[in-house]
């Protein structure tokens, strides 16, 4: 398990470092002249070799990698063009609340998801468990920034309920604070909730007529007994990978959220560095967000082993 | 045979009726539509819908009934194309990698890893940033983030038939490499192919709304999905109409694709049916 662990955690290495160098690379996608996107057509030739210089771009490619490579490992990630700010402070001020609205929606998905899911195997191939499934299917189909449009519609424009856009944190006041946050993060965790039911439902039915289970069945053992204790636990493996992959989804997903409802997360960095053209922090945003999912998926690959220790990287 | 089994399916079925039925829509929107898309009308401004435009009109008093049929190309189009060419692509790494193994392998695996870390409507958008808007530019930007989706479908598969007899029996019988993939090797990953292929389409429409949503995507005034809904924003107390019936449009065929998708997958793989 140890070994597992330390093996796993050492793939981070090498995913990152293409991760870094991808990033990297997007800035030089830029067709043209970076320094002449950013500044305009007009730009003076003077500006022009400033911003060249203070971006790094009179250096040979190479140099400007290694150059930003040694202050991303120090976890330099440049500055603002804009404000000047280091962008790493600038994400970290945010991420928060990102984070925040994230974790309400993965929090509300499970909530749902995983008794619908245990529901909806228990009663296979009944009227449940197919209103589930289209339910799920549906869910699956609604596109998330629409959903908080039309939630926004409902219960801020008709009902005048909650809050039409912006954010408290909940630390400054929990009560606004989670006004705040119900619809954006209900909106986020639909889609979620619809996938991770499904993974639930169809990893508990697998596992359910395994010849464990039905051997408990026939001694006896109470129902409620072996879903719980046995099934549960053999069944929530390749449910929590699932969960993990959908970080990534969710995580996006917050971007346009955050847009919908003025959130002022690293989404909405993210989107109005684009518009300003503030490529270091489109790298930096990118970057940070993509290195949380590489380090969750390998937390989860490792809480995956625990569950089932069958995993090991020699098959 | 295949396509009776298609027609049998409770869920293929729905969802192919539904698909067809928005292709052609969009197909034929030039003689469907009402009224011209891109036609402003100052005196019908914010018209509410099941009147004289059954969708209503927009802040440019433009038929949106029209705009969604008309977006509905604009939709598919990016839709279909990015699967298209993520799917080559990742059919070509994943055999690559799943057929000869090694350091190629490892390579091919280290960069749809990599790849794949990216939260892919991040990456979406930041590729978007640098490239600028336009339909060629998103069709690159969603191929390129949903590459690794295929690449591993593709490997996965060839790894599991690289192993099989008959592949031996190929070798010894004197036929190359490049004969043996694309006869023998390829002909058996069509089956998940098809299924990720279609759920691909169905995410793919729900990424460009997305962008275009963002201002990152189709630009106007030419409709698309999710730029109708971005100019519905500004207007969402006073016509909620414009934000409803596109994303009506979109959950419907994203429906319709994830139904034909799930359907397919009961048809073709008996195996994973559950």
């Amino acid at each position: 398990m140890l070994k597992y662990t330390i093996r796993r955690l050492l793939t981070i290495i090498p995913v990152l470092w293409l991760v870094s160098a991808m990033v990297f690379v997007l800035i030089h996608l830029v067709p043209g002249d970076p320094v002449l996107v950013i500044l305009g057509a007009a730009a003076k030739p003077e500006q022009v070799e400033m911003m060249r210089q203070r971006l790094g771009l009179d250096q040979p490619i190479i140099i400007q990698y290694w150059d930003w490579m040694i202050a991303l490992l120090q976890g330099d990630l440049g500055a603002s063009i804009l404000s000047d700010e280091p962008v790493t402070r600038l994400i970290l001020e945010r991420m928060p609340i990102t984070i925040s609205v994230a974790a309400v929606a993965l929090f509300l998905s499970l909530a749902i998801s995983l008794p619908a899911g245990i529901i909806a195997a228990l009663r296979h191939n009944t009227y449940t468990d197919y209103f589930f499934m289209i339910l799920v299917i549906l869910a699956m189909s609604i596109p998330s920034f629409w959903l908080a449009l039309l939630l926004m519609m409902l219960f801020s424009f008709q009902l005048n309920l909650l809050p039409v856009m912006g954010w408290i944190s909940i630390f400054d006041n929990f009560w606004s604070g989670i006004q705040y946050l119900i619809l954006p993060s209900v909106s986020l965790a639909f889609i979620m909730a619809a996938i991770v039911s499904r993974m639930t439902r169809s990893s508990m039915l697998e596992v359910l007529r395994e010849d464990y289970i039905v051997t408990a069945l026939a001694k006896g053992t109470p129902k409620r007994f072996i879903v719980f204790k046995h099934a549960l636990k053999n069944a929530f493996a390749p449910v929590m990978t699932i969960i993990g992959f959908q970080i990534g989804f969710l995580l996006g997903g917050t971007v346009v959220i955050e847009d919908v409802y003025s959130i002022p997360g690293v989404g909405r960095l993210i989107l109005g560095a684009i518009a300003n053209r503030d490529y270091p922090v489109v790298q930096g945003c990118i970057l940070m967000v993509t290195s949380i999912v590489v380090f969750v998926n390998a937390a989860v690959d490792v809480a995956y082993a625990y569950f089932d220790p069958r995993v090991s990287f020699d098959k | 045979m295949l396509i009776k089994r298609v027609l049998k399916n409770k869920l293929a079925l729905p969802g192919l009726l539904v698909v067809v039925f928005v292709i052609l829509a969009s197909l034929f929107a030039s003689h469907v539509a009402p009224f011209d898309p891109l036609k402003l009308s100052l005196s019908k401004r914010i018209q509410a819908p099941f009147d004289e435009h059954v969708f209503g009109t927009d802040h440019f008093g433009r038929d949106i009934l029209s705009r969604v049929l008309y977006g509905g190309r604009v939709s598919l189009m990016v839709g279909v194309l990015s699967v298209l060419f993520a799917s080559i692509v990742g059919i070509i790494l994943g055999a690559t990698g799943g057929y000869f193994g090694g350091k190629i392998d490892y390579a091919i695996v280290l960069v749809l890893d990599a790849l794949m870390s990216f939260p892919p409507l991040l990456l979406t958008i930041g590729l978007m940033a640098v490239m600028g808007q336009g339909v060629k530019n998103i069709v690159i930007a969603m191929a390129l983030s949903s590459i690794p989706t295929y690449g591993r479908v593709v490997r996965g598969a060839v790894l599991s038939i690289r192993q099989k007899e008959y592949i031996e029996a190929a070798r010894n019988a004197g036929s190359g490499d490049l004969k043996i993939i694309f006869l023998h090797v390829l002909p058996n990953t069509i089956a998940p192919l098809i299924v990720v292929t279609t759920m691909g389409v169905a995410s793919a429409i729900l990424t460009e709304a997305a962008l275009s949503f963002v201002g990152l995507g189709v630009p106007g005034p030419d409709p698309s999905w999710g730029n109708i809904l971005a100019d519905g924003r500004d207007y969402i107390s006073q016509a909620p109409w414009i934000t409803i019936f596109p994303g009506l449009a979109i959950t419907l065929t994203v429906l319709g694709f994830n139904l034909l998708g799930d359907g397919l997958r009961d048809v073709l793989d008996p195996k994973l049916k559950q």
